[in-house]
């Protein structure tokens, strides 16, 4: 019994890998399927409406239907297509779990069917004459459509998103993971159809498989064997290809709008370009920056925003690694916000001065060798964090960071904030009435 | 101690009752890094009106006290508790649900002191007049959250339309107007009486001895005076059977409507196997009726009526209950035409088949939900406090047949028990 994770990387063929997780100390298995595409206006719908489409139905298993009723007979597999977007590519995802057969009454061991379920749905969806069954192309149209549209329910969602898509407009990081309705509306059912025999036939594909396999040979065989039909690959995509050029030294914000809505409370987005990614030696670095920020319930945003200030409930930082990109997000009284505005300011210059304690670096550190040690408690977050590191063109290993990051200095935490620029305010103002305490 | 073995998921639970009252378990999990613990009190949103143990004269509060209680614990003399966890490494944190407060932690390393921490700080409160005051900007604040969550504010209408006075027609925060009436005493008042060790429960998982956090846990509550309490009276509003109104609608801004469709529980009183026995028959219905695998949800789906958001869910307590059913739909007056029809059409309809692929299916989630200690650990919450011993699943899921779908089926499902939320656009796009 290996109860921590070993990790195996095989070239199916060009282009096509697969990272083998072996450990027993998951229930499940799970696999999981990227094909990677470079994010692009015209093509991000086209990918996520794909996602859709695969879920219903094959040659094989016409319906979506009959499709649900054979996983709920694999003991209620839990199947998911969906897409992703990090840095600058957008991928189409397909992920199974799967019960292990030591939990099984009958201790049938269900990977192979598991493969072959994902296999048949990504290879194999419901096609007649060159394009994708006509109905379903239609109805997955609208409902992906209502999709995009459906954003500025989630206020504090749409808010970040926004906030993103203005600090990008001119990049493809700009590009929301399902695209527009402008270019939704611009392919036909054979072009999309075109479109995904290229996609499957040219770009890399990453597989993973997490769980406890008794051989890994013979996973490795089922997979080549799975894989078979489809051709070896040489595409391959640059996580990051295009940059807004700016002046470091530029101190304000390039804009700040503000848009007004139907809402109680206004919804806070700041968006920060910290010139620094992935591979960045400034990386580890950048990471502890962020929970000394606004990543951690201790950090300086939550303590004086909320904890001091009392202005608001939620205000944390977030990190998008493979592009750079920092995001504050909060939900405060309209009212407040030049206020709040400045607190956060404030509280980078802070970072800039070195105003670091012992103790608020010494908390960051244990938060993170926390967080990332419980990566591997979580088969999902585990593949998630092996992606970002494959992605980003590295073995997925994160033991080196964790290494790197107890090493920070409060000199290489100044250093990293005196990059960070401000780039994008975006608030969301309510109509709220001031809620007046004397009142009540 | 006492251990009980599951052979499926070949897991052992240990469990200990102290002398003051204090029921603790522990789940090992091998192989994890990370160590959890919750410590939960048998109080929560619904908990307004009580007799404190000693009075004669019931005691009434303002509603969201106990989600008010929750957040003031955090706080002690000289130190702060966040502070504190974060040294020794660990994350702490803490909900509040309609019948319950759970205060919890996990780390990988210093799990002993983390434990002793986690005890010590739930088990003593200090409280300001600044401290509550500046407390009630922040809660505000996340009231407001919720009130722009137009799927909350769907599922709040909803529980408004359904009951006439019970309090779960309330949000579990209160309301701005109410949080702004709690004081000091008042929470003082609720802590003493809740928050004694015979109203409350530990649980632990991850890579732990059972043995020896008994006896941490054991020392730990002999330093501490617990006069042994006699079960508190808590009192909710009569509600009569009947919804309180058919139908709710009202206005938000999102991009279409979202609907809500609500099934009052009639057959109320249930704890322990009982009650379990009613959530898992409800819960294969449901898959049955309209899951993704039955034939009324494709219909509804291929004709664009739901989508990806359509949900299920029913909740069983003692004293109440409710299935609700509800997504994001661009004709709201049709789909639940559509719904209605197709449910009760299932009346006389089920087959055995088809119970028992949803069997297979229950028998997966259930597996899997074990690989997530705070999935556990929230089942064990919500399960512990109605005497659902957690292991009990399999063994009750095996014994339900078709029989007690059919009948559940009737009873449940009954039109006059059921009520409607809608919210439309506040502003309609084309």
């Amino acid at each position: 019994m290996t109860r921590t994770i070993n990790y195996k990387n095989k070239k199916i063929k060009e282009g096509i890998n697969l990272h083998l997780l072996q450990t027993s100390k998951f229930k499940t298995t799970l696999i999981k399927i990227y094909i990677q595409e470079r994010l692009r206006e015209e093509t991000a719908p086209m990918v996520a409406l794909t996602s859709y489409l695969l879920f219903r139905g094959t040659n094989n298993r016409p319906t979506t239907l009959e499709m649900m009723r054979y996983l709920e007979e694999l003991y209620g597999a839990d199947f998911v297509s969906d897409v992703e977007k990090r840095g600058e590519i957008q991928s189409l995802t397909l992920s199974l779990e799967i019960i292990n057969k030591h939990y099984l009454p009958s201790g049938h061991d269900l990977l192979e069917e598991g493969l072959a379920f994902i296999m048949d749905v990504l290879t194999n969806p419901l096609m007649k004459d060159e394009k994708f069954d006509e109905e379903y192309f239609n109805q997955e149209k609208a409902i992906l459509r209502d999709d995009i549209n459906s954003l500025i329910n989630d206020k504090a969602k749409y808010v970040n998103e926004r906030c993103c898509q203005s600090m990008c407009k001119n990049e493809p990081y700009g590009i929301f993971k399902y695209g527009s309705i402008d270019n939704l509306d611009k392919f036909t059912n054979e072009d999309l159809y075109r479109y995904y025999s290229d996609l499957l036939k040219n770009n890399p594909i990453h597989i993973f498989i997490i769980g406890d396999f008794d051989s890994a040979n013979e996973v490795v065989e089922k997979v080549e064997k799975a894989f078979l039909t489809l051709p070896a690959r040489s595409k391959s995509f640059s996580p990051v290809v295009m940059e807004k050029e700016r002046d470091l030294h530029e101190k304000i914000a390039l804009q700040k709008i503000i848009e007004e809505e139907d809402i109680m409370q206004g919804k806070l987005a700041i968006g920060y370009r910290t010139n620094i990614k992935r591979l960045s030696p400034k990386y580890a670095a950048l990471q502890i920056f962020n929970g000394l920020f606004g990543g951690l319930p201790h950090s300086k945003l939550f303590q004086n925003v909320r904890e001091k200030s009392g202005l608001a409930y939620y205000i944390y930082s977030a990190l998008e690694s493979t592009k750079g990109i920092l995001l504050v997000s909060s939900g405060i009284e309209s009212a407040n916000l030049d206020r709040v505005l400045e607190i956060v300011d404030q509280q980078l210059q802070a970072i800039k001065n070195g105003e670091i304690t012992e103790q608020e670096l010494d908390f960051t550190k244990k938060a993170y060798q926390r967080y990332f040690k419980y990566l591997s408690d979580s088969n999902g977050s585990f593949i998630d964090s092996c992606m970002l590191e494959v992605t980003n063109g590295m073995h997925p290993s994160l033991d080196k960071l964790m290494e790197e990051m107890d090493n920070v200095t409060t000199r290489d935490i100044q250093e990293v904030a005196k990059v960070v620029q401000l780039d994008t305010i975006y608030f969301l103002k309510g109509k709220e009435e001031v809620i007046d305490e004397s009142d009540i | 101690m006492n251990q009980i073995y599951d052979p499926v998921i070949k897991e052992t639970i240990y469990s200990k009752k102290l002398t003051n009252g204090l029921p603790i378990f522990v789940l090992p999990k091998k192989g994890f890094h990370q160590k959890y613990a919750v410590f939960g009190t048998h109080y929560g949103s619904l908990d307004n009106k009580f007799l404190v143990p000693g009075e004669s004269n019931l005691t009434e509060v303002p509603d969201g006290i106990a989600h008010f209680l929750e957040h003031k614990m955090f706080e002690e003399r000289e130190i702060n508790i966040f502070d504190k966890f974060a040294a020794l490494g660990a994350n702490v944190n803490a909900y509040t649900t309609y019948t319950s407060t759970s205060y919890l932690f996990d780390t990988i390393e210093n799990f002993p002191e983390c434990l002793e921490l986690l005890l010590d700080f739930v088990q003593n409160i200090y409280l300001t007049e600044e401290s509550v005051e500046k407390e009630k900007g922040i809660i505000a604040q996340e009231i407001l959250m919720y009130t722009d969550d137009p799927d909350w504010i769907g599922y709040q209408k909803l529980m408004e339309t359904l009951f006439h006075k019970y309090p779960v027609r309330i949000d579990i925060a209160g309301t701005v107007e109410s949080i702004y009436q709690i004081n000091r005493e008042l929470l003082y008042k609720c802590y003493q009486t809740f928050y004694h060790p015979s109203n409350m429960v530990l649980f632990i998982m991850g890579d732990v001895h059972p043995e020896w956090i008994f006896e941490l846990v054991q020392k730990n509550q002999d330093r501490k005076d617990f006069i042994l309490q006699p079960p508190i009276k808590r009192y909710y509003a009569d509600e009569p059977k009947g919804v309180n109104e058919k139908r709710i609608e009202s206005r938000m801004s999102v991009s279409r409507p979202i609907y809500n469709l609500g099934f009052k529980e009639q057959d109320l009183g249930y704890e322990g196997d009982a009650i379990l026995k009613k959530e898992l028959v409800t819960s294969i219905l449901l898959e049955l009726l309209v899951g993704k695998g039955s034939k009324l949800y494709q219909s509804l789906y291929s004709s664009g009526l739901i989508d990806d958001s359509f949900s299920i869910s029913f909740t069983a307590e003692k004293d109440h209950g409710m299935t609700v059913i509800g997504g994001h739909t661009n004709n709201p007056e049709r789909l639940h035409r559509v719904l209605v029809d197709g449910i009760q059409f299932r009346i006389g309809k089920i087959e055995v088949e088809e119970m028992e692929r949803i069997k297979k299916r229950m028998i997966g989630d259930y597996i899997t939900t074990f690989d997530s200690l705070k999935g556990v650990g929230q089942n064990f919450m919500s399960y512990y406090f109605k005497n659902i011993n957690l292991f009990n699943e399999l063994k009750i899921l095996e014994e339900i047949n078709s029989e007690d779908l059919e009948k559940r089926l009737v009873k449940h499902f009954d039109l006059d028990y059921h009520a409607v939320s809608i919210i439309y656009p506040a502003n309609p796009t084309s």
